[in-house]
């Protein structure tokens, strides 16, 4: 043992003092500690005080070269401590080294917390990364926000101040947890008769009460504060102490969360959790991945619970829940890794002991939990493009536009609706002058561009909320519920309208042609119903399938409506010939089929739309606003087929021929954009087209090469293969003797 | 044997010094060498374990399976048969445990530690060895354990009571003390040659295995933690008075040496270079964690190896602290992972 403890002291003497660094003289004295205590476990022997007397020298050593670069008041508090510890662990007093060891830990966190915040202050990343070294960590959840805030400080993508928020939350949050476990670990240490133990786990206590000491002050009180000291005191010889502190320490959470924080952040792990098993249940099926989107994005849902979950754990009254809920979430994660089922029922009593813990309030979610996610979602983005991680941007512009629609864009479009679509652009290929956050991640464009796009995106999302956040009137509610029906219905009615009227200037009966337009109507009523229903009770629909079916029966539609034109406008210019050629597209199945599909393409949306109304909007202006909106629509159809009656036969049926054409032309653009929103085919913005709202709103003519492609494909189709160049020439001539 | 111990145990402790790499890839590839030059000992270890079975098989078979009588007329050379066992095992086992917190780290290829060494039984509800064991007479286990710590060790050492076949003196001092006894042939055949195969087969996917940061990184997140249960399954054994029926043949510190050591050297030599590319603060500080590890452990096994008795609270402590070095060491590797995009898989 002698010869031991004399190698032991040759290597010290040998060994480089890495204590150049106050990080690393913390690690000296914090290694140096530990071994000093395995030795006071052992019995007393000339060798073993000889080999603790050195690795004091060390310590000492260590400490002094570095003691300059802390701040007076820190360096004067570490040395203390040192010298009580050095004092206690030179005398062989197991139980003094123990508690003092620990002490004076925390006398190095609190002089390094104080340089950390400095350099963070003076937005001194490279400083601020070496003194974070010095610090204690969360054990279980992992947290690494602090670390990531200092780093996108250097990266200069946070301010100063929000970087030293994020750091002092994570720092007094994990003080907070480890004094709790201290004093657990000390209740126990008392039962099993672990002295030394003890006494180290209450020094450990000590230590940090007094790293907390003005936060405790602040969110218990300064009197509860002193009581927390005095207990301390007390329990050095009382262990019944240990219960009580931990009884004053039962709800207090060092960062201040408000009630409506909690509740937000509530929301958001409610939000969180529930789609885990939205999307692993398409992602997986017998154990292989099937979706591999929905797989990663149901892992994406799971890290974002369980890192919002570290944040709330505190703030959960019955800790017996909080630590079952943990251990769900943590069972969740196995499960997955593994592709495994499983997940559905522990998802199930994960949100059970959500809504136990938080309230009623929290299942209800809404729009404001969007905001913030998004807001989240997209500084990720940032970062993973500033790293390099081009896949896992992409990720995040997906989830990031899964919180815009449907959340803010159903509650958007009643209300704004061109902001609606603009802020839907920015999200995808953008405009040519300013490319979106699709075309940039795509080109891999980060810097400068990327950044500013992502804050066009913020600052139109403030906007947006205000706009939803604006308390809505009753004639307000009335007029956005009747805009809806009207935008969303016009299109429909007019297509509807203007081929009864060309079938009637045909000569076509078309009463035998109302019983299945009601009848296709009807349908896609009835379908639009039936798969909101579905999709918010049977299956999910993500936001891009949605798009995509939307954007494909527009395309469906279109393709009927130009086959119904092109018949209608067939070659000959003849009665005769017009009614043969009807005869033989203008069938009831066929006009039935046209119905279905223009209702039904927006049918679905409207019925969203209307969902989202409803949240903050009186039933009786929404169902007026419905009343209204849906009979302007049904005016301007009657006007249409009205018009036949005072109008010249052959003027009517030229301008009911140009209007389909048209409105052929904007299914066209619709049905493409629609694809394009759901990433299905690709965008190209052109600059040459004007860039306006009420040319897309209106007419769903957009400034992408690929929607004006197609509707210039379908326009000359129309033009050159139907009466329609006949009908524009014409239209300043005599009308053709068409009979009724 | 203690010093057959002894010297299997500093097998392990010399072999696990880490390497410093100046680059990740010359460091991932130094680590798959050296996995891959303690996995081909394995595998011939464990030939020689099933050699030396075979033998003592060959044996038993020769008395047409009557123990007794094999006894009565080989008691020597049955003797000396067990002896080579117990020895093939502790080298083949080490050869593995020098190699396994690199091995359970590696999610492709943790199956192989749960088949070897770390898994349960069938019977349980997790972490199950997923394999069928077919014994020479034809008869298949179930999901029967790890090969080492749930079959072969409890086996040969005796503490396996329902494979004992005959209680005997084995090193002839008159007295039949604990672990003195004829154990099942069939088994140790059958379980043998299984460490064999699976050894081998572990061989192949590690040949197979492209080293990356994101495996280095869950290999050392993974395993670093687990050193606090195997503080107490050492604190339950019967080195230290326990009554587990594993871990009786080594002390489990040797395990735990070896499987920290393996945590280390993946750190030391494939992530280090990563870390301290942008943070050689928080590398110093996981490399000094590291090294009061591996120094704790030694320094408890050297006690332990000297017959110094623990009290329970020193032992409990020691744990305690074990695990407060490897949880901040893997709450430190995070911080990097995280600062470098890593993906930590479980």
């Amino acid at each position: 043992m002698k010869l031991l403890a004399a190698l032991v002291m040759l290597l010290l003497a040998v060994l480089p003092l890495r204590a150049e660094t106050p990080w690393g003289a913390a690690d000296i004295l914090r290694s140096e500690t530990g071994r000093i205590e395995r030795l006071l476990y052992r019995a007393q022997s000339p060798a073993r005080d000889s080999e603790i007397a050195g690795r004091l020298d060390h310590m000492a050593t260590a400490w002094h070269a570095v003691a300059g670069a802390f701040d007076p008041a820190g360096a004067a508090a570490i040395d203390a401590a040192l010298a009580a510890y050095v004092n206690s662990a030179a005398r062989g007093d197991a139980h003094a080294a123990a508690s003092q060891s620990r002490q004076l830990w925390a006398a190095l966190l609190i002089a390094a917390r104080a340089e950390l915040l400095a350099a963070i202050d003076h937005s001194d990343a490279g400083r601020a990364t070496n003194w974070l070294t010095i610090r204690d960590y969360a054990r279980a959840s992992g947290d690494t926000a602090a670390a990531l805030a200092v780093q996108a400080l250097g990266a200069g993508t946070v301010s100063p101040a929000d970087a030293r928020a994020t750091v002092e939350a994570e720092l007094l949050g994990v003080a907070a947890s480890e004094l709790r476990l201290a004093l657990t670990c000390a209740a126990e240490d008392a039962v099993s008769g672990h002295t030394i133990q003890y006494a180290g786990e209450l020094g450990r206590a000590v230590g940090l009460v007094a790293y907390l000491a003005e936060n405790l002050s602040e969110r218990l009180g300064s009197e509860t504060a002193a009581a927390i000291t005095a207990d301390l005191v007390r329990a050095e010889t009382d262990p019944t102490a240990v219960a009580v502190l931990l009884a004053r320490l039962e709800g207090y959470a060092p960062v201040a969360i408000s009630a409506n924080e909690r509740l937000r952040r509530a929301n958001l792990l409610r939000r969180f959790t529930a789609l885990i098993w939205e999307e692993y249940r398409d992602g997986v099926r017998d154990g292989e991945i099937r979706q591999a989107m929905e797989y990663i994005e149901a892992q994406l849902f799971h890290d974002r619970a369980a890192m919002i979950f570290g944040d709330l754990a505190l703030q959960v009254d019955d800790r017996v829940a909080a630590a079952r809920l943990a251990t769900v979430l943590a069972q969740i994660k196995v499960l997955m890794d593994a592709r495994a089922d499983g997940v559905e029922p522990l998802v199930a009593e994960a949100l059970s002991l959500i809504d136990d813990s938080f309230g009623t309030d929290v299942t209800a979610g809404g729009v404001a939990v969007a905001f913030d996610a998004l807001a989240a979602t997209l500084n990720e983005l940032g970062l993973m493009a500033q790293a390099g991680d081009w896949a896992g941007a992409e990720m995040k512009r997906l989830e990031a536009y899964s919180w815009f629609d449907p959340d803010i864009e159903q509650r958007l479009v009643p209300r704004a609706p061109a902001m609606a679509l603009r802020l839907e652009a920015r999200f995808w290929e953008g405009m040519a002058a300013h490319p979106g956050l699709g075309a940039l991640i795509s080109r891999q464009t980060g810097g400068a561009p990327l950044q500013t796009e992502i804050a066009a995106i913020a600052n139109d999302l403030t906007e947006a909320r205000s706009r939803i956040n604006a308390p809505s009137s009753a004639l307000g509610s009335l007029l956005q519920s009747g805009g809806i029906v009207f935008r969303e219905g016009l299109e429909a009615v007019l297509i509807l309208a203007a081929l009864l009227a060309a079938l009637r200037a045909e000569g076509t009966m078309i009463t035998r042609l109302r019983p299945a337009i009601a009848a296709g109507v009807v349908l896609a009523l009835l379908g639009s119903f039936m798969l909101w229903a579905a999709a918010r009770w049977l299956f999910s629909i993500s936001t891009l399938a949605r798009e995509a079916l939307e954007g494909g029966t527009a395309l469906v539609a279109a393709a009927v409506l130009v086959w119904l034109v092109l018949g209608l406008s067939g070659h000959g210019g003849h009665v005769a010939a017009f009614r043969s050629r009807l005869a033989g597209v203008a069938q009831p199945a066929t006009v039935a089929l046209l119905a279905f599909l223009v209702v039904f393409r927006e049918g679905f949306e409207t019925v969203l739309f209307y969902e989202a109304l409803m949240v903050d909007a009186a039933p009786g202006p929404v169902l007026g606003g419905l009343a209204l909106g849906g009979a302007a629509a049904l005016a301007a159809g009657w006007a249409v087929l009205a018009s036949g009656r005072w109008l010249p036969l052959g003027l009517f049926f030229r301008a009911t021929s140009i209007l389909l054409a048209v409105l052929a032309v904007m299914l066209v653009g619709a049905g493409v954009r629609g694809l394009q929103t759901a990433d299905l085919i690709s965008a190209t913005p052109v600059a040459w087209f004007p860039d306006a709202d009420w040319l897309q709103l209106w007419f769903a003519v957009f400034p992408v090469a690929e929607p004006l492609a197609a509707q210039a494909l379908v326009f000359i189709l129309l033009l050159a293969g139907s009466p329609l160049r006949r009908a524009i020439s014409g239209l300043g001539r005599k009308a053709p003797a068409v009979g009724r | 044997m203690r010093k057959l111990i002894s010297f299997a145990s500093t097998a392990i402790f010399v072999g696990a010094t880490p390497v410093w790499a100046l680059t990740e890839a010359e460091g991932l590839a130094q680590v798959k060498a050296f996995t891959l030059e303690h996995n081909a000992d394995l595998v011939a270890q464990a030939q020689g374990l099933r050699d030396a079975t075979a033998a003592y098989s060959a044996i038993i078979a020769a008395h047409g399976g009557d123990y007794s009588a094999a006894w009565t007329a080989e008691g020597p050379a049955l003797s000396d048969a067990v002896s080579t066992i117990r020895s093939r095992w502790l080298a083949t086992s080490n050869q593995y445990e020098t190699i396994e917190g690199i091995v359970a780290g590696i999610p492709s290829l943790v199956k192989y530690d749960l088949i070897l060494d770390a898994g349960n039984p069938g019977t349980e509800a997790e972490d199950v060895a997923e394999f069928d064991l077919t014994l020479p007479d034809g008869s298949v286990l179930k999901r029967p354990g790890s090969l080492f710590h749930t079959i072969t060790e409890p086996l040969f050492w005796g503490s396996d009571p329902a494979h004992a076949m005959l209680i005997v003196d084995l090193d002839g001092d008159g007295q039949t003390g604990a672990g003195e006894m004829l154990f099942d042939a069939n088994l140790a055949l059958g379980a043998s040659e299984a460490l064999v195969f699976w050894a081998g087969a572990l061989e192949s996917d590690m040949t197979a295995w492209e080293p990356n940061r994101n495996d280095a990184f869950t290999a050392v997140v993974t395993m670093t933690p687990t050193v606090g249960d195997y503080f107490g399954e050492w604190k339950d054994s019967q080195f230290l008075g326990g009554s587990e029926a594993a871990f009786v043949a080594q002390s489990r510190l040797v395990d735990v040496h070896g499987i920290m050591s393996g945590c280390q050297r993946m750190y030391v030599s494939a992530i280090a270079p990563v870390v301290a590319s942008d943070d050689p603060a928080l590398d110093a500080a996981i490399t000094t964690a590291f090294q009061d590890l591996l120094a704790l452990v030694s320094e408890t096994r050297a006690r332990e190896e000297a017959g110094e008795i623990f009290s329970v609270e020193e032992a409990d402590a020691l744990g305690g602290e074990a695990q407060d070095i490897a949880e901040r060491i893997v709450a430190q590797v995070l911080q990097a992972a995280a600062r470098h995009g890593v993906e930590i898989e479980s």
